[in-house]
């Protein structure tokens, strides 16, 4: 995906007004997804494990009748997690034409960044850079987001 | 879409598709030799409507060919146009043209429909009126000049054919007029034509009307009589006064059929126009018309229920007050059981308002078989039963694109050329059967052709051609088991591509959708003699019966449309043949599949072993435990699991445990080409 497209995707194009993003955790970092990609945040429901699926798959779940598969965030980051099933929550991401789950570590809160908070395709390390769309950084905080592209949890299934 | 536009559309579709219907049948009627004059004044009167709503919802395009068509059948049910098969063919065309504009999004052009029109206008060139022969009936001037055009020419077209008019006088009462009418038009039909009633001046009853209704009929006058059934009436015998006049024929005077080259001229373009993307065959909407009484029985149910409520909460208050709970809980047992009943009165009430006849998909498959077999010049007689048979909406949306490419297929590479049947010795027609029949609660449907057959040499080759199959193997297969090859993603035995099928798409995506719907497809072939495809499905998606199965302490569901039987796993009567585990079954040899092995798990209790049967094959699946039978909700995976093959979908279980549904066509695919490259490398 071209930048233009993924900022385009990530609602970056509209920054004028500033945008809303939930921010949220995994390992030591702290990402953030643009707020409406975001259809609901709910605890992390009991998981069925799909044979030969891909590794970053966690499984399927059924979430108010229907059936979402779940991705695990980190494996898609190349980080860890830290999988404390206390704060951990499943992020519902619209990505257009299906609804996936994404496990998180924790759940921030949601910011309101506007063109001068955010960094648009910073240099950062190689393996991430394809789904990172840039860095925010909300005025009078210590915060440090990396903003990914919601597109994120469909890429590896795919490929 | 708005609201509004939709219903326009749904109702616009319901005519369009109905009026396929009628031409289909016209078509059937023309190369019969018959006239079937009441077809044409029904499809007329569809079109009529579909330019009136057309007009009003503001669609100019398919009203400008709505009232082109209009006119082409006006002329048709005057007698001032023959019915030919270059008059079928325009039909045919603006029917689709109508498909087409309905089916266009908004914003996109509208197809350009002027060329359609021209053509259609140049079929109605106005012919000079002839002299209306009918002074030679005795017949006064006073009716005579009542008669609506069509009445008349309904009238000299009997007269010519010298079939006897009667003028019958008949009292009706004024009150019931209309449904006594209809019902002497219901019993007249077929053998009696009605031309026209008209009210008799002369004669004024009280309560009643005494009316003159001129019929044609070649019956005997008993006979007529008998059917017609209006006691106190008179019958008279129109008495035709010049009988030398009769072999003028009307119609060889007046119509003007167009020269054969403006017609080759006109088929040629319609070719051309083709070329447009193939429109897929579901409908437009997603709406289902549902008998009102339907509705009313569930809201009957709906009351019901909340009396059921009422009661618990009158339940509750007694609680609350202090009542014990054990003389309340006999109580709460007959509530509970009516609830119950309640619930599955609603449940199957809501899945008979799903259900569908299956003749929608026929209609739309009709059109294909006309259309496929004129373009490859082939002749096809399409026979179908079942078409009452009831299905899912929802089944019967997805079944239609599968359904076509089958047709098609059997039409393209099945049914041999006219020339090539005559030579093999088979009647020059082919037939092209769809039957469906309930078999359960599943149906049944059948694509059955009496072409050419699976070619097996052919299809050894292309197979090995493409890896399916080790070279220099596939001789020793089985039909069936080679057969099924042709389901396998790649594989097409087409030698050239041609227009209608080999596009890409193959029959492994026919039997994915079917997949998808909980149902099964299996072929059966004999070189020479013909194809077969079977496609069994769940009568409604909403629910299907499945046999939950736990393998290394997971649980699955297997639709038990996919289940025979389940046995006790013997050890010792396992064998091995070629490195795969087997099972000798009542003589035959079943292989088998150890589940949690296959999955990547581990298990140390396999038991049981669940004999699934898909088409012809069979396999047994090993596993830990038999948990129970239940109704299941099938819902698909996501795209996200797209690589992940061996299960048609997941269902939820309740307690937020979900299970997936195993696929038992995709997993015996995937385990029969696999232990045969594995036999050949090992080889």
């Amino acid at each position: 995906m071209n930048e233009l497209a993924q900022a385009e995707s990530f609602g970056l194009s509209t920054l004028e007004d500033g945008i809303d993003v939930l921010a949220f955790d995994i390992g030591s970092e702290c990402y953030a997804l643009p707020l409406r990609s975001i259809r609901e945040i709910v605890r992390t429901p009991p998981l069925t494990d799909v044979p030969r699926a891909p590794k970053h798959i966690l499984g399927v779940a059924g979430v108010r009748g229907a059936i979402v598969s779940v991705v695990d965030l980190s494996t898609l980051i190349g980080r860890s997690s830290k999988r404390d099933r206390l704060s951990e929550r499943l992020l519902l991401i619209n990505t257009g034409d299906e609804v996936v789950g994404a496990v998180v570590d924790r759940v921030q809160t949601v910011f309101r960044l506007d063109s001068e908070e955010v960094e648009l395709s910073p240099e950062v390390d190689g393996s991430l850079s394809e789904h990172v769309v840039g860095i925010g950084r909300p005025r009078d905080t210590e915060h440090m987001l990396i903003l990914l592209d919601p597109q994120i949890v469909r890429d590896r299934g795919e490929r | 879409m708005s609201d509004l536009n939709e219903e326009f559309v749904a109702e616009a579709q319901e005519i369009v598709e109905m009026l396929s219907r009628d031409l289909l049948l016209l078509d059937q009627a023309q190369k019969d030799g018959r006239e079937d004059v009441e077809r044409v004044n029904d499809v007329f009167r569809g079109i009529h409507t579909l330019k009136g709503i057309a007009g009003m919802f503001g669609y100019p395009e398919v009203s400008a060919v709505s009232h082109s068509l209009e006119d082409l059948l006006d002329a048709l049910r005057l007698g001032k146009l023959k019915l030919t098969a270059a008059v079928l063919d325009l039909l045919f065309e603006g029917a689709e043209a109508l498909q087409r504009l309905l089916s266009s999004t908004e914003g996109t052009p509208p197809a350009d429909v002027t060329d359609l029109i021209g053509r259609v206008a140049a079929f109605l060139v106005p012919q000079s009126e002839e002299m209306p022969g009918l002074e030679r009936l005795a017949l006064s001037t006073e009716v005579l000049s009542v008669l609506t055009e069509y009445e008349e020419h309904r009238l000299r077209t009997n007269v010519d054919a010298e079939i006897p008019i009667y003028r019958v006088q008949a009292r009706f009462s004024l009150a019931t007029l209309d449904t006594e009418l209809e019902a002497l038009r219901e019993r007249a039909k077929a053998h009696v034509e009605i031309i026209t009633y008209l009210p008799n001046a002369d004669v004024l009853v009280d309560d009643g009307i005494e009316l003159d209704v001129l019929i044609a009929s070649d019956l005997e006058l008993e006979r007529v009589i008998e059917i017609l059934a209006l006691p106190g009436s008179t019958i008279t015998l129109v008495e035709a006064q010049a009988q030398t006049k009769v072999s003028q024929r009307p119609a060889a005077a007046s119509v003007r059929v167009a020269a054969p080259e403006e017609i080759e001229e006109s088929i040629d373009e319609e070719v051309d126009a083709h070329e447009v993307p193939d429109a897929s065959l579901r409908t437009l909407t997603n709406t289902v018309r549902v008998d009102i009484r339907k509705l009313d029985r569930l809201m009957n149910v709906v009351g019901e229920l909340a009396i059921v409520r009422s009661t618990v909460a009158s339940l509750i208050d007694r609680l609350r007050s202090g009542e014990p709970a054990a003389s309340l809980s006999s109580e709460l047992y007959r509530i509970n059981r009516g609830f119950e009943r309640r619930l599955d009165e609603l449940q199957g009430g809501i899945l008979d308002v799903r259900m569908v006849p299956l003749q929608q998909v026929f209609d739309r498959l009709a059109r294909v078989v006309r259309q496929v077999s004129r373009d490859n010049d082939k002749q096809v007689r399409l026979a179908v039963t079942g078409a009452d048979t009831e299905v899912d909406k929802l089944i019967v949306e997805e079944l239609v694109d599968p359904m076509m490419h089958l047709v098609r297929n059997a039409i393209d590479h099945g049914i041999e050329s006219p020339t090539q049947r005559e030579i093999s010795g088979k009647n020059k027609v082919g037939t092209l059967a769809l039957n469906a029949y309930q078999k359960g609660n599943r149906v049944v449907l059948e694509i059955e052709d009496d072409g050419g057959g699976i070619r097996s040499e052919r299809l050894i080759e292309v197979a090995q051609e493409r890896g399916l199959i080790p070279p220099g193997s596939g001789q020793d297969m089985a039909d069936s088991e080679l057969h099924q090859l042709i389901f396998h993603p790649g594989l097409s035995t087409r030698t050239h591509v041609t227009d209608t099928s080999g596009r890409g798409v193959g029959m492994d995506v026919v039997r994915t959708n079917i997949t998808r719907l909980g149902g099964v497809i299996d072929v059966q072939s004999e070189e020479g003699v013909g194809t077969k495809f079977t496609i069994t499905l769940p009568v409604t998606l909403a629910i299907i019966r499945a046999l939950l199965i736990r393998v290394a302490g997971q649980l699955f569901a297997i639709p038990i449309t996919a289940v025979q039987e389940a046995l006790l796993l013997r050890p010792e009567e396992l064998s091995s043949v070629d490195g795969r585990e087997v099972l000798t079954l009542r003589g035959s040899t079943l292989p088998l599949c150890r589940l949690a092995n296959f999955f990547g798990y581990e298990s140390k209790q396999e038991r049981y072993i669940v004999v699934s049967k898909v088409g012809a094959r069979r396999i047994g699946f090993v596993t830990d435990s038999l948990e129970e039978q239940r109704d299941i909700i099938i819902k698909p995976l996501g795209k996200t699991l797209n690589s992940v093959h061996g299960f048609a979908g997941a269902t939820d279980l309740g307690d937020q445990r979900v299970a997936l549904v195993l696929d038992a066509s995709a997993l015996l695919d995937e385990l029969s080409v696999g232990s045969r490259q594995l036999a050949a490398g090992a080889g």
